[in-house]
């Protein structure tokens, strides 16, 4: 995997087949929970709790009026940015607009939401810096080394978003 | 005796004040959101230049929350759904509550 860099006004990334095949896989899992396909994992965790999350923390009338306004109007939205990410990782060499990285970059941060609570993910860790994990041999460990990859790729993604678009060359 | 002292007309005009009042936008940590994400949307979305972006991102790193909007509730109800919509935690509540 080549992580996001800018050039101009575009932003590139290189995948192996193996990881486009996988990250498809995965996305399809992930937009079934976003539609309430999926609502909890084996263990009851509710998956959608921060993707959703309550407008109010100490007025339940203003939290459910708010729901009700924009809750399938959410829905929609961050199925179709996740379709959007599905067809931007569909193939090897990953050529976004600025206007379609922002989309990507916000499938990403559902797509980590989701993924850390399927990992019970509560707290603060830098996953970047501890590295790849041993040996990916169950859900768990699936799941962990998931969430680290797309940290990776959101992160460097909102690097190049945020870089210069001409950066100035040292003399 | 009657059961409201308040004429109709009244009640409706203070209905509406309640809201037009000021609301104000709360953006929550979350050990999930990355840092210069949540600078990046506060930018994007808010207009906010580097500088008052990163710290509001720190003051929402270091002291658990921060204050990012006030106005109308239709203003605080539009800024909480496109955070929301970019996966940050936005609550959003009375000015004097």
């Amino acid at each position: 995997m080549h992580l996001f860099r800018r050039d101009g006004n575009k932003i590139l990334a290189r995948l192996t087949q193996p990881e486009i095949q996988v990250l498809a896989a995965y996305f399809q899992h992930l937009r079934a929970i976003v539609l309430g396909e999926v609502v909890a994992d084996d263990d009851g965790t509710d998956l959608l709790e921060r993707v959703f999350p309550s407008a109010s923390r100490d007025d339940p009338l203003v939290a459910r009026e708010f729901a009700e306004m924009t809750l399938d109007g959410l829905r929609k939205e961050k199925h179709e940015r996740l379709m959007t990410l599905s067809s931007a990782f569909a193939s090897r060499r990953v050529v976004l607009s600025l206007e379609e990285a922002d989309e990507i970059a916000r499938a990403l941060a559902d797509a980590r939401l989701i993924t850390a609570a399927k990992c019970g993910i509560d707290e603060a860790v830098d996953y970047l810096a501890a590295g790849p994990g041993a040996e990916v041999n169950d859900d768990h460990s699936f799941n962990l080394e998931t969430y680290r990859v797309l940290t990776l790729l959101q992160s460097t993604l909102i690097d190049a978003l945020m870089s210069p678009p001409d950066p100035v060359e040292s003399r | 005796m009657p059961l409201a002292t308040t004429p109709l007309r009244d009640r409706e005009d203070l209905a509406h004040a309640s809201l037009a009042g000021p609301w104000i936008v709360i953006v929550w940590d979350d050990p999930i959101n990355l840092m210069h994400y949540v600078t990046y949307v506060f930018q994007t979305h808010f207009g906010f230049a580097r500088d008052k972006a990163e710290t509001l991102m720190l003051q929402v790193h270091n002291e658990g929350k921060a204050v990012v909007a006030s106005g109308p509730r239709e203003q605080a109800e539009r800024h909480v759904e496109a955070m929301h919509s970019y996966g940050l935690w936005a609550t959003m509540s009375r000015e004097d509550s």
